[in-house]
């Protein structure tokens, strides 16, 4: 591919390499993760926890907790981010790419007026002064779905109910008009209700404002419902990515298959994932090979030797599997 | 887990259990501490002999840490000192102790009257600061060590009423203390066997850093000329003494002044490292 | 919320009823007849047989508790011999300069520890943090008569900047003659209030409220200050409450220390002149304080924190 065509189809955001270590006893978190994701599109990342999923996405916009170190490069339309100095890229967040956490109760500073917090990311991006600054935070909550915008914007977060401050989280990242918004497990913390109404405005928001969206879950009842493109990770590294279609249909990874496998009514249901047999191994003592080959029905000898090789799909994706259900994804191509 | 059934399982392992490097290193210091104010004054001569062609020298070979406006070695004077201020701390500390870790028992474990007297002068002694209380009760009985002695008991030992009440409200209600009283043990055994050795740990941890906050108390009113009484070597009174001196001879206030900081660091190492080893559980 | 501050008003009655008590039976601690002990050692038959009088020294203890009350209430705390004056006044010229010192003890304790307790929780674990809690170990570790002493020695003597002692006229004056007696209490207190913010801080800081705030595109500046020190001030604020009883006993020694003409150093020299119509006095007002800044504390709390606000809503 030549520089003209890369610029051509330069995506929005591009992951290449990316890897997370503990500075402690440098074990390593996440390894050699790469995808990529154009303007507006939806894509999710699925996994257990201690997948490496949520610090994959910290890692794209450089907040991660503390002691841990990333490398690897994260390109965001057209220009590399990671390892970025911190006042750049603070630039960066809020403005160019939004991010929302998983817990609603604790992501809302307690001692501060919401409407002061969604005023408050304006403040630093814009050049609004503070009547447009006022304008814009009740017309943002007023975007997400909030109701009296201009009574709760008086409010401190611990007058709201879970939904409501999960909104407010979301009107504060979406209040500068990201292009990319990542939203690490947004409904896991909130009732079932509940979640299926943010996941519903997550998406009409998408659509609507022409943002891309990556969405981190262990869920893929949730992934089903508003991704296009999916993302498995196990042990820090991705097994396998595929259209959303392709991965429910036709897996190709033994563990996309278990995982499919442990959801008991189809794609559709909302069930948390049932237990697959066996953990996931601590990152400090990761065997060689693959690391999932101790949990893996299909695993053998060649499987400890070395990470398998990523290979890819004619349909969008691949997979990193020596041994994979290759039957049924073969014959989807 | 209660703290009471924590405290046990903590004396259980300890045995086992290296000991926390702060109390080694501060029992080490205080031991050594201990020695100088046993040992040192009988090798370094009397503190009160005056030398008036030897006034206001500075630090030298044969006066280490040079000399008061009257001749009197500020070293030989530290040294005696040491000893009148950990007695200072000993006794500061042991009344308000033992009255407080008395009362808070029998608070604690018959409830009732005691309790409410008991937790109502706790409540008043604490409205107080405790340096103007102690100084408004040494001011009526007369300036002195003694008194001094008296009007710290009358108030310190709120602090360890409170604590020992605490804990053995907690210990009350564990099975073995439940069980002892079902077996008609009588009150008094129940009370010294059973519950004493599981509440007084946290008294004895308090008081190892309330020691240093008695000497600071007492070398304080020595300061104010409320405490120990000229010529008494005491720390607080020698640093008084250098005030006029500050210009000149400023070793004089000085010196007393370290030993006062080296002291409360070797307590400090001593009771963090204590409370480390008495309760692991909340060892950082 | 009023109601709040209306039960905290009345959780004072009983502490009052103690600290009034305290201070009477004071003065029956000494051995002998408390209208000559009132009156010193120069007063007249005459003036003894009226003063048993206004004490009503011939009813028994409880009802003379009363008249001791009765008399406060209407600001008669009596008659100081040694300076010939009513002790009302006495103590009002007095408070002054206690107050002045105590309001800047704390300000320039906040002045410490809050830039130090920022420092250490922005850089954990590093240089300048182990720098800020070896500095907090050794700033409670030491006895104020001694700061004083070495600051005179630094800052009056050796290079002469600050007065030894005195209190001037006008405030910049007395800001600048106390500034010596004041930052002698700080080092003392900031230690404990930097241990506290430094605490709450990293707790405030590991919190999902600050990744919401960075996520937001925030300077780390406005994270630190905006955001988390919010959040941790009230912890900070609760110790320093803790200790006000603390502050107000160093002031007697450090009133003493610098010639600083409050209520500790006119309560040392009426020790040395047996003055007890004046100990008594004083002993109460400075108790009265303690309540008072306490109260004041709490009431600092509901303002600085929205979730306490509801609690006692």
């Amino acid at each position: 591919m030549n520089d003209a065509a890369m610029i051509e189809a330069s995506p929005l955001l591009a992951l290449e390499g990316v890897g997370v270590t503990r500075t402690a006893d440098g074990a390593s978190l996440v390894e050699d993760v790469a995808f990529t994701l154009g303007a507006g599109e939806s894509f999710g990342i699925v996994g257990e926890s201690g997948s490496g999923k949520s610090t994959t996405v910290r890692a794209i916009i450089g907040l991660l907790p503390e002691g841990l170190h990333a490398s690897g490069r994260v390109h965001f339309s057209g220009e590399n981010i990671a390892g970025m100095e911190e006042a750049r890229l603070a630039r960066l967040r809020g403005a160019g790419i939004g991010m929302v956490f998983q817990d609603p109760l604790s992501a809302l500073n307690p001692v501060m007026l919401v409407g002061r917090q969604i005023a408050e990311a304006l403040r630093w991006h814009g050049k609004l002064d503070p009547a447009a600054r006022r304008r814009r935070t009740i017309e943002v909550m007023r975007l997400v779905g909030l109701p009296e915008p201009e009574r709760l914007a008086a409010s401190y977060p611990h007058e709201l109910s879970g939904g409501q401050r999960q909104r407010v989280a979301l009107a504060i990242a979406l209040a500068c008009s990201p292009r990319l918004l990542l939203a690490d497990e947004p409904t896991t913390a909130l009732d079932v209700t509940i979640q299926d109404q943010i996941l519903r405005l997550l998406d009409e928001l998408r659509r609507s404002l022409g943002m891309a969206l990556v969405l981190v879950t262990h869920d893929l009842g949730v992934i089903a419902q508003i991704c296009e493109r999916v993302a498995v990770m196990y042990a820090g590294r991705i097994v396998e990515e595929a259209p959303v279609a392709r991965l429910f249909s036709a897996p190709a990874h033994p563990y996309t298959r278990m995982l499919l496998d442990s959801i008991p009514q189809g794609p559709r249901a909302l069930h948390p994932l049932a237990p697959i047999p066996g953990r996931p191994p601590d990152p400090a003592l990761r065997p060689p090979g693959c690391g999932f080959a101790p949990r893996c029905p299909r695993a053998s000898g060649a499987c400890t030797e070395r990470s398998p090789p990523w290979r890819a799909l004619g349909t969008g994706g691949g997979f990193a599997c020596l041994h994979p259900v290759i039957a049924e994804a073969v014959a989807h191509v | 887990m209660s703290a009471a059934t924590a405290a046990e399982a903590g004396r259980e392992t300890a045995a086992r259990r290296k000991l926390p490097r702060n109390l080694v290193l501060g029992a080490s210091l205080l031991t050594a501490w201990v020695a100088l104010a046993a040992l040192g004054p009988l090798l370094v001569g009397n503190p009160s002999t005056m030398d008036l062609l030897h006034s206001l020298r500075p630090p030298s070979l044969a006066f280490p840490f040079g000399t008061d406006n009257l001749g009197r070695g500020i070293f030989t004077r530290v040294v005696w000192g040491a000893h009148i201020d950990l007695e200072i701390g000993l006794f500061t500390v042991l009344p308000a102790f033992l009255i407080g870790s008395t009362l808070g028992l029998l608070a604690g474990y018959f409830g009732g009257l005691i309790e409410t007297v008991v937790m109502r002068l706790v409540d008043i002694a604490v409205a107080f600061p405790f340096l103007v209380i102690v100084i408004a009760i040494v001011a009526v009985l007369g300036p002195g060590l003694t008194n001094m002695y008296i009007a710290v008991a009358m108030v310190g030992w709120v602090s360890y009423a409170r604590i020992i009440r605490a804990e053995t409200l907690l210990a009350k209600r564990l099975e073995y203390a439940e069980a002892a009283r079902l077996l008609g043990l009588p009150d008094r055994r129940v009370l010294l066997r059973h519950l004493l050795p599981n509440v007084i740990p946290q008294a004895v941890i308090y008081a190892s850093s309330d020691v240093i906050l008695g000497i600071f108390l007492g070398s304080s009113l020595g300061f104010l000329g409320l405490g120990a009484q000229p010529p008494s070597p005491e720390w607080g009174l020698i640093i008084a003494d250098g005030y006029s001196f500050v210009d000149r001879a400023p070793w004089i206030s000085a010196f007393p002044g370290l030993a006062i900081v080296l002291l409360a660091i070797s307590f400090s190492l001593f009771g963090d490292g204590l409370a480390d080893f008495l309760r692991p559980e909340t060892r950082r | 919320m009023t109601r709040y501050i209306l039960r905290r008003l009345l959780m004072l009655v009983p502490v009052a009823i103690g600290i009034t008590m305290v201070v009477f039976l004071l003065v029956r601690l000494i051995p002998g007849d408390p209208a000559r002990t009132l009156l010193g050692i120069h007063a007249t038959p005459e003036l003894v047989a009226a003063m048993r009088a206004h004490l009503g020294l011939d009813r028994p203890l409880w009802a003379q508790y009363l008249i001791f009350v009765r008399h406060l209430a209407a600001g008669d705390f009596g008659h100081s011999y040694y300076y010939g004056e009513a002790i009302s006044r006495l103590v009002l010229t007095h408070l002054g300069p206690t107050l002045v010192l105590i309001a800047y003890s704390v300000v320039l304790t906040l002045a410490i520890a809050l830039p130090a307790g920022l420092l250490a929780a922005a850089r954990r674990d590093q240089a300048a943090d182990h720098l800020v809690r070896i500095g907090a170990v050794v700033g409670v570790g030491l006895p104020s008569y001694w700061i004083g002493f070495m600051l005179i020695l630094l800052l009056a003597v050796t290079i002469p900047i600050f007065p030894v002692a005195g209190y001037g006229t006008g405030l910049p004056s007395h800001l600048f003659d106390l500034f010596l007696p004041a930052l002698t209490i700080a080092i003392n207190l900031a230690p404990l209030v930097l241990r506290a913010l430094r605490a709450s801080l990293m707790e405030a800081l590991a919190s999902g409220y600050i990744d919401t705030a960075r996520a937001k595109g925030l300077p780390r500046r406005v994270v630190l200050l905006g955001h988390a020190l919010p959040n941790a001030i009230v912890p900070a604020v609760t110790v320093l409450g803790l200790n006000i009883g603390y502050l107000v006993g160093s002031t007697v020694i450090v009133e003493t220390v610098f010639a600083v003409p409050g209520l500790g150093q006119l309560m040392i020299n009426s020790i040395g002149t047996r003055d007890y119509p004046v100990i008594q006095a004083v002993t109460l007002v400075l108790g009265v304080l303690v309540v008072l800044v306490n109260l004041a504390t709490d009431l600092m709390q509901l303002l600085l924190d929205p979730r306490v606000r509801r609690e006692v809503a």
